[in-house]
This record gives structure tokens, C-alpha cells and sequence, in this order.
């Protein structure tokens, strides 16, 4: 009667069973928990459609005509061939970002170089569980905690990894709250979590202005892969400081971020299909991105307590946390730490110095990985 | 099998560039800053070398010391008698104003009032009176200071 119709429960596997039960809990945790909804939710979304069988949605388009399902088209075209979703969502990222405090301020840019520490260790620790050299950078820069940043490296270096590391990063940056606290309580003293830091400096338009110009040309010239980044972050960015193109930086913060961020998330949970992930890899992958956090953070407050040690003016240490980037999680966690220990300490703004230089720091790490390795 | 060599390579130049990077943009954003903040001093130095050009000494506006018109001071005594006419309870306005025009400038306090035979008899000193100028419009303070210098 129903001819060549076919359903797709016949093809249901546990496999598709659990992946589809996996986006379910992330849509869960970001409508009920709120935990980073504009990145969970298509996620999720994209997990449970790209799990139910017989859709074709994934269909990498094939032949001249280039058929293939809708979310293969985006993820073949954004993504896996021509990689220019991520650095879109950096362009949105640059007009929502405020240097200022990182000028008034910028010896915290060292701070925002040390907690890169993270994405080496989890390098070097992949290339001990056997993972290949692209494979490793790309669960390295799970450390950058930079979601745009881990899916561009990935779609070049490792594009079988991608949901996963995805799915590492965004859920790592929501659990800053939770991983940060106990390793930064464990390598400070109350004392040094008291210090108060002098009032930033007000910073010029001139300076705003010129810092996204100066950092494009410096950074691109030491590592030119990261040229699609950091180009797109600092025209943003030079949208918002020059204030003259307002339509520019709206349309960029605004619409231009959130048409991407659904093509992107919907595809990223796509590609987490149960043949990839239902992979003892994937844990140590959850793993190695936990570890790279935390010893990012580590190495960051370690750094902040040797510049506190060396410097004329107080340094909170716990400001080195934030430089894992995780904007604005990371610096918010030391601002609750830092109004525990003193509630009248206000370290919000230092800590969005070592924040946005750790935006900066792990876009330059994936310029150098992929200038040796892609 | 993994090349350890290069891994490590890739390491030691990851972490170079990435301090390099941002040491270097720490330090050309700090001397900005510094220029920036020490801008006035290094303006010199964008002019021509050895020739240091001296600014003309700046000179407060001289203003000019005239004495009330014949108009000027019957403006005011209308001001006056219009004020003391009114009922006691009127008299409780905190200021009560002359005529806009034709002497717009013209503007009477109370405090005036508790010496009019001094305000009549005021070199008072205040700027030419120019439509639209707030200069026109203090002249009760000057004539406060007069009174207040006599």
C-alpha cells in the first residue's frame, strides 16, 4: 500500500537513541538552567534532527549541481570547504568588545598570554593518548576557551571532531562558574585575593581607535593564519571605536551575529551524529578540554601572583583566571570571588583586561597551529 | 607515530609568538598611551626643531567701564517704584526683572533695591550691552560688585 515510503523508525539505532537523549539535556540545561542558550540550544536542536535516520538533512552536496540536504549545504559551504562562518561570528565578537580596560591597564595582556598554557598541555596530552598532530591542535585550542576560535581550527585541522569539540568548548565556558572557583581558591592566600587594584586610567577614542589597527598589522604579520580571525574581530571592533559607521557595528553585533550563530550551532549539532561520537575518543576529548581549562586558569593565576610580587601597584592574582578568554564568564567569577574576599573590591573591569587579551592570545595560538600544521 | 620534535617545536614557537605578541602590543599600547597622555608636552617636538615659537601672552578681555544711561537709569527706577507698589506679599519674589526691551540688559534685584541710592549713583562697570550676548545678562552682579567694592 505505501509503496517505496519509508519511516525512519525501523532505522533507529541506541546509538541515534542516545544522541537524540544528548540534545534533549542541552536544550534542557539552556532553556531551564540558562546555561549559553544561543550556542546549547541550536546545538541540541541540530543533534536530534541530525539523529533521526533517513532525513538526508546532513547530505554533503555531491555532483555538479550540488545537491545535497539543507544543513549539509550550510555545514559543506560555511564550514567544512570554506570555513568563513567562524570568522563572522569574530566579527560580531569585535563590536560587542570594549578595550578599554585592557589599555588602562596593559600589563595585563601577559596575563591573557599566560593562561594559553592550557591549550599546550592538552596538546601535548592528546599526542599521548594517540591522537594525530591536527587532531591534538584542535583539542588544545579547547583551552582558548573560544568557541568561534576551536570551530575554526577544527573545520581546517580535524573537521571529524567538530561537534565534539564544539559541544567541549561552549560547555566548558558555561561551567567557568563552576571549574575556575576551587583552583583559583587553591592557589591563593585570602590575603592576596583582598588586594585592590589602583582605578584604571580613562583611555582616549584616539587610542581605541588605533588599537584594533595596530594589533590587525602586528599580529598578522607575526602569524598570518590568523589573519581571518583577528582581521574580522579588529574591523568589529574599529566598528564600534570609530563611531561613525553605527548601522556597521549594529548590524554586526546584532543581526549579522545571530543569522550566523543559528546557521552555525544548528550545524555544529548536526555533525554530532552517534557514528562520531559514540567513540571512546570523545571522552578523553571531554577530558583533555576539562584539563586545558583548568590548567589555563591555573597558569593564570600563577602568572598573576608573580607579576603581583614584581609590580609597584597591586596585582590581584585572581585576574589572571580571566585570561582564558570565556568572555565575560571568566571575569565575572573573579569578581564574585573578589567582592567574597572584600566586598568592597570591584575587579570586573581589570579582569576584562586579561579577558579580551585572551580572545586575542588563543586566536594567535590557532594562527601559529595552523601555520605549522594545516 | 607521533613526532615528538615537532610537537614540541610547534610548543616552544606556539608560546613565543604568543608572548611576543602581546608584550609587544602591551608595550606599543602603554607608549601610546603615555604619548598620549603627555601630549601637550610633546607638542614642541612636532614643530620645527631648535625654534621654539613663543605663545603670545594671553590677555584678559579688558572690559570696558560704563556708566549707566539716562535710559538705562530710568528703566530702572520704573523697575523700582513698580516693585515697591506691590502688596506686601508680592514682595516675596526672589527677583523681580526689568524691562526686556528695549534694555534687555537690564536686571534688578532685590538686593539692589536695599540701597537704590547707591545703584543710582554707580560707575557701574559692565560689557557693552550686545543683543543676544550672555554678557548682557549679569549687569545685576556687576552692579552688586560696585556696590559692594564702595
Amino acid at each position: 500500500m505505501f509503496g517505496s515510503f519509508q519511516t525512519g523508525i525501523g532505522a533507529l539505532t541506541l546509538g541515534h537513541l542516545i544522541m537524540i537523549g544528548i540534545g534533549f539535556v542541552l536544550i534542557y540545561l539552556s532553556i531551564a538552567r540558562e546555561i549559553e542558550p544561543y550556542e546549547l540550544l541550536p546545538i541540541g536542536f541540530g543533534i536530534i534532527i541530525a539523529n533521526l535516520p533517513l532525513t538526508g538533512i546532513m547530505a554533503l552536496p555531491t555532483g555538479e549541481m550540488g545537491v545535497g540536504g539543507l544543513l549539509g549545504i550550510i555545514y559543506n559551504y560555511g564550514l567544512y570547504l570554506y570555513t568563513i562562518l567562524p570568522p563572522i561570528v569574530f566579527l560580531g565578537l569585535g563590536a560587542m568588545a570594549d578595550f578599554g580596560s585592557l589599555l588602562g591597564n596593559p600589563k595585563t595582556f601577559l596575563l591573557g598570554a599566560a593562561a594559553q598554557a592550557g591549550i599546550f598541555t592538552s596538546f601535548l596530552g592528546a599526542l599521548l593518548l594517540g591522537f594525530k598532530i591536527p587532531e591534538a591542535c584542535s583539542i588544545g585550542i579547547i583551552g582558548g576557551a573560544d568557541g568561534p576560535t576551536t570551530i575554526y581550527t577544527t573545520a581546517l585541522l580535524a573537521p571529524d571532531l567538530m561537534g565534539i569539540n564544539a559541544v567541549a568548548a561552549y560547555s566548558y565556558m558555561a561551567m567557568v562558574a563552576l571549574i575556575q572557583p576551587p583552583i583559583i581558591k587553591a592557589l591563593t592566600t585570602k590575603e592576596e585575593r583582598r588586594v585592590v587594584m589602583k582605578e584604571l586610567r580613562a583611555v582616549s577614542r584616539l587610542e581605541k581607535i588605533m588599537f584594533p589597527l595596530v594589533a590587525l598589522v602586528f599580529i598578522v604579520l607575526i602569524a598570518p593564519r590568523a589573519a581571518p580571525l583577528i582581521g574580522m574581530f579588529m574591523l568589529g571592533n574599529l566598528f564600534k571605536e570609530s563611531g561613525v559607521v553605527p548601522r556597521l557595528f549594529k548590524a554586526s553585533q546584532n543581526e549579522l551575529m545571530n543569522i550566523i550563530t543559528i546557521f552555525l550551532m544548528v550545524c555544529i549539532g548536526a555533525s554530532m551524529s552517534a557514528e562520531i561520537i559514540l567513540h571512546p575518543k570523545t571522552l578523553f576529548i571531554l577530558g583533555l578540554g576539562l584539563a586545558a581549562f583548568a590548567i589555563g586558569t591555573g597558569v593564570g593565576v600563577l602568572f598573576g601572583k608573580l607579576m603581583n610580587n614584581f609590580s609597584k601597584e597591586g596585582i590581584n592574582p585572581m585576574i589572571g583566571a580571566a585570561g582564558v578568554s570565556a568572555v565575560p564568564m571568566a571575569a565575572r567569577v573573579v569578581q564574585k570571588l573578589g567582592s567574597e574576599a572584600d566586598p568592597k573590591n570591584n575587579l570586573l573591569f581589570h579582569a576584562f583586561g586579561p579577558n579580551l587579551a585572551g580572545v586575542v592570545g588563543s586566536a594567535t595560538v590557532a594562527g601559529v597551529f595552523l601555520g605549522m600544521v594545516g | 607515530m607521533v613526532e615528538w620534535g615537532f610537537a614540541l617545536r610547534i610548543v616552544i614557537v606556539g608560546l613565543s609568538v604568543v608572548f611576543s605578541v602581546l608584550i609587544t602590543l602591551a608595550i606599543i599600547m602603554r607608549l601610546m598611551g603615555v604619548l598620549y597622555l603627555k601630549r601637550d608636552k610633546m607638542k614642541p617636538l612636532l614643530t620645527r626643531v631648535g625654534i621654539r615659537r613663543p605663545e603670545a601672552p594671553v590677555e584678559p578681555e579688558e572690559e570696558e567701564v560704563v556708566a549707566p544711561t539716562s535710559e538705562e537709569i530710568a528703566a530702572i527706577s520704573a523697575a523700582i517704584s513698580a516693585y515697591l507698589e506691590k502688596p506686601r506679599a508680592d514682595l516675596e519674589e526672589p527677583r523681580v526683572e526689568g524691562p526686556r526691551k528695549p534694555m534687555g540688559h537690564v536686571q534688578v534685584s532685590r538686593w539692589v533695591l536695599a540701597d537704590r541710592k547707591e545703584l543710582m549713583n554707580a560707575s557701574t562697570r559692565r560689557k557693552v550691552p550686545r543683543w543676544g550676548s550672555s554678557a548682557n545678562s549679569n549687569w545685576t552682579l556687576v552692579a552688586r560688585e560696585e556696590l559692594m567694592r564702595r
